[in-house]
């Protein structure tokens, strides 16, 4: 904001200041210093505030109620030909960014509203697996966050035992029920995509991610305390359920926003045989770094809970130490290291918590610690309190955003959702379909009659631009239409238009190579 | 409270609890003096709570909470409220669940001072187990009893009394409320502390099942279609294995479940299922278990070639049904012990 100000001409032409100069309302707005009309409209210190309102999004209440009167006169400008822009901008503006209009086509489609299974709208993606996507979306019934794997039938038919191990993990997922277990609550497929979407209780993020960006990559005792006891409750009652979850690390302990962690990943999960007395497995697929030395040592067959049991251990070791138990550069080299099952504990750690780990980590299965010797040991029932100096871990920002608490994703799309509603002609489609972007656009176009290329900018901006939530809808609408035939003017629209997105990173209007921006929406 | 007033001390606070308290014991309701006891303890319940809890923008006080415990156990308070909660106003009954509980929650180190308070004085838990009998004070003793079994110590001290048997009545209260918040106490009793939970199944099995089934055969829709989901759980745990294996090798229980399967409402009849299934999926059926089902193999195909057709969308379910008719089709005098085969999945 500084150098733009900085750039900004003295004294923008009294006359044309408002309606002058052709579009970049955002952009020349927002540079010059405020002309009377501003004071009138906007708040008093319009820029910042609506520097905020852009990042925040939709905060409802103060923020949002300057830039309809603020984007006002935009609406009311003429078409830009007949205007003398460039007596306007000025020699000042040499930096005065432009954006390609590839960059912002590039991001519309991500932007899309869209709604699948009926009721999930859909938000950002939360990672990728081996499996599948993970996106974020809103049960537009419940209102709750949810977090849905979307796998493709062919990529899962490429993967060695995928759809049987997706089919499992569904029916294994369908029957439980507890707290610290990632819950099911839908399934459903497409079958013209040939899509399955699995949707499962929102978690913020997983123990991992944690662990990676804590100072020496771990948790605080007190903290791990609270993790690892919740693992076990959770173990335990898999357990009791008959299920092996093979596959104990960091990595799949999910937390939710509420600080609750909950199991996940049943990849590869086994369920044993109700009538069989003995929990004997005989094949792993988890993460090397934490099998057993049974396992390691390519016994023929173990028992699956003492196998989680140790995982659990090698999973409490590293998060009180930020380090494994066993290293080796190669999965062999790492295998034999766990079979010799020889480890040091670091002297630091309290003399209970190091008696629980070597009781869980003890090579032979048999005089490994039990769960119900675990939850009674002293360490598990002690109670360790916050010191109060002491910093918690928290999750880190998601990639480059600056949102520490990991906000919602869908509101964006929420956002354009509304807005677009707010569209004249759109109210004969109503709620659109869910599917099917191209309707969206054939609507548009059937009540606007312009090309669809230039057709979609505007509906973007329409999507984007919190002033469409005014019911000036038909105005609106045949003025952007004369507005857009330049490709500049298509460009600074396009600014504007990203504007009122709430986004992590600082609002388009601010000074910025349009390859940043560009970058940014790839980062979305 | 008022602007001028002492602040009392834990010391104080506890001391003239007792008091009136006392004075309620010793002159019942209605009198003028057991009014006043009544009023007076309701103030130094709120004033109790507020050191635990903090109250408006103040932060619970820790010291004068460790103090207050400490009183607590040296005056035997859990105990006198507890006794006397009857006579106190609405208000300060659920005060008391709430300090009861936050004093119960108090740890310090691995101790559990109130836990090994209680211990020492187990009439607490069968006060609180007796609570359910006096609707005025049932749900707040629910409240607190439920805090206690959470604590194994004292879940096994309940288990292992008589008067845990008493829930059985209680379940089938004719109060729908009280009746519900007793089930949710026992099921809690009988699942919380799973390797306890299997010790005191297998240990007292006669006992505890015999009774069960009156639950199974209630006249209340609620209790019976209840105690079917718990037994279906109870039966499903791995950790009651043993339990498991024995009621399942029962002839009675089968008779009784398959009855079950016919009973007017669906929900029963669902839940019937899930019990039902886990008799003919056993690979080691014993054998009166196999005469029952080969002599009604052909009714029992039929049966359940209708059942809950329309549950189309529960993938689960019909893979289960499809694996029982199976089953039970392919059973065959003398080779009952072998069909149960390749179970496993199909089964849980």
């Amino acid at each position: 904001m500084a150098t733009a100000m900085m750039n900004t001409p003295p004294h923008p032409p009294s006359g044309g200041g408002r309606g002058g100069s052709g579009r970049g309302h955002g952009i020349t707005i927002d540079v010059s210093p405020p002309s009377p009309h501003d004071y009138i409209h906007s708040s008093p210190q319009p820029h910042s505030s609506r520097d905020r309102d852009y990042t925040s999004g939709m905060s409802p209440g103060s923020g949002d109620l300057p830039s309809p009167f603020f984007n006002h006169p935009q609406l009311i400008e003429s078409p830009i030909p007949e205007e003398p822009g460039e007596d306007h901008f000025g020699d000042d503006f040499t930096d005065f960014p432009r954006y390609d209009s590839r960059d912002i086509v590039y991001e519309e489609p991500q932007r899309q509203a869209k709604i699948v299974g009926e009721r999930y709208l859909k938000g950002d993606l939360l990672g990728v697996g081996a499996y599948s996507k993970v996106r974020e979306m809103l049960d537009c019934v419940t209102l709750c966050r949810r977090a849905v794997k979307i796998m493709k039938q062919r990529r899962l038919s490429r993967i060695l035992n995928g759809e049987e191990n997706v089919r499992r993990e569904i029916k294994i997922l369908k029957k439980l029920n507890h707290r610290n277990v990632i819950k099911l609550l839908d399934v459903f497929s497409d079958d013209n995509k040939q899509k399955l979407y699995i949707v499962l209780e929102y978690c913020v993020g997983g123990l991992q991610e944690m662990l990676d960006k804590a100072p020496r990559n771990k948790f605080p005792i007190w903290q791990a305390h609270k993790y690892f006891v919740q693992l076990i409750e959770g173990l335990e009652y898999l357990h009791s359920c008959g299920i092996v979850h093979k596959d104990i690390k960091p990595g799949n302990l999910l937390l939710t926003t509420d600080d609750v962690v909950k199991i996940s990943d049943f990849g590869v999960a086994e369920e044993l045989d109700r009538f069989s007395q003995s929990d004997r497995c005989c094949n792993f697929q988890g993460s090397p770094a934490f099998q057993s030395p049974e396992i390691a040592s390519g016994q023929d067959n173990w028992s699956g809970f003492k196998a989680d049991i140790w995982a659990s251990g090698v999973t409490l070791y590293h998060f009180t130490t930020g380090k494994f138990p066993f290293e080796g550069e190669s999965v062999y080299k790492l295998f034999a290291v766990i079979s010799q099952c020889t480890y040091t504990l670091p002297p630091e750690l309290p003399p209970v918590l190091q008696d629980l780990i070597r009781g869980m980590l003890l090579k032979d299965p048999d005089k490994r610690l039990d769960i119900e010797q675990i939850r009674r040991h002293t360490w598990f029932i002690s109670k360790h309190s916050k010191p109060l100096k002491e910093e918690l871990v928290r999750f880190p920002p998601y990639q480059d955003s600056k949102d520490r608490y990991r906000g919602s994703t869908v509101i964006p799309y929420l956002e354009s959702f509304y807005n677009y509603e707010g569209v004249a002609g759109l109210e004969a489609t109503g709620r659109w379909d869910s599917q099917d972007e191209e309707a969206l656009f054939d609507t548009q176009e059937s009540s606007t009659g312009i090309p669809s290329a230039t057709q979609s900018l505007a509906s973007v901006s329409h999507e984007r631009s919190l002033d469409t939530i005014a019911s000036r809808k038909s105005r609106v609408h045949s003025q952007e239409n004369v507005l857009f035939p330049t490709s500049k003017s298509v460009d600074e629209l396009g600014v504007t238009a990203i504007g009122p997105i709430p986004s992590p990173k600082p609002p388009k209007k601010r000074r910025g190579s349009k390859r940043r921006i560009s970058e940014q929406c790839t980062h979305q | 409270m008022p602007l001028f007033a002492k602040v009392k001390n834990p010391l104080e606070l506890v001391k003239s609890l007792r008091d009136y308290l006392l004075v309620l014991e010793q002159h019942g309701s209605g009198s003028k003096k057991a009014e006043k006891a009544v009023e007076e303890s309701s103030k130094i319940l709120q004033q109790i709570k507020s050191i635990l809890y903090g109250s408006g923008d103040h932060e619970p006080q820790t010291e004068l909470a460790a103090q207050l415990a400490q009183e607590f156990y040296n005056f035997d308070m859990p105990f006198h409220i507890i006794k006397n909660l009857a006579n106190l106003d609405f208000e300060a009954k659920k005060d008391v669940a709430q300090i009861f509980n936050n004093i119960l929650r108090r740890q310090i180190g691995v101790r559990s001072p109130t836990v090994e308070y209680i211990c020492t004085k187990s009439d607490i838990l069968f006060m609180l187990v007796r609570g359910y009998d006096n609707p005025d004070i049932a749900l707040n003793c629910g409240v607190m009893l439920r805090e206690c079994i959470k604590h194994e110590l004292l879940a096994k001290i309940v288990l292992e009394s008589e008067s845990f048997y008493s829930f059985y009545t209680y379940v089938e209260l004719s109060t729908f409320d009280i009746a519900s918040d007793a089930f949710s106490t026992f099921k809690e009793l009988l699942t919380r502390h799973k390797v306890l939970c299997a010790q005191f199944l297998e240990g007292s099995y006669d006992k505890v099942f015999d009774k069960y089934h009156v639950l199974l055969n209630s006249e209340n829709y609620v209790t019976r279609r209840q105690s079917l989901k718990l037994l279906g759980e109870l039966l499903l745990d791995r950790h009651n294995y043993t339990v498991m294996t024995r009621y399942i090798s029962n002839p009675e229980n089968l008779k009784m479940i398959m009855n079950m399967l016919r009973d007017k409402s669906r929900n029963i009849q669902f839940e019937a299922f899930h019990v039902f299934k886990v008799f003919v999926a056993n690979p080691n059926k014993a054998k009166p278990i196999q005469d029952i089902l080969l002599k009604n193999q052909e009714r029992l195909v039929d049966f359940l070639m209708k059942f809950h057709n329309d549950r189309t969308e529960d993938e689960q379910f019909n893979d289960e049904k499809q694996f029982l008719i199976k089953q039970i089709k392919e059973m065959s005098e003398g080779d009952g012990g072998k069909v149960g085969g390749a179970v496993g999945g199909a089964t849980s």
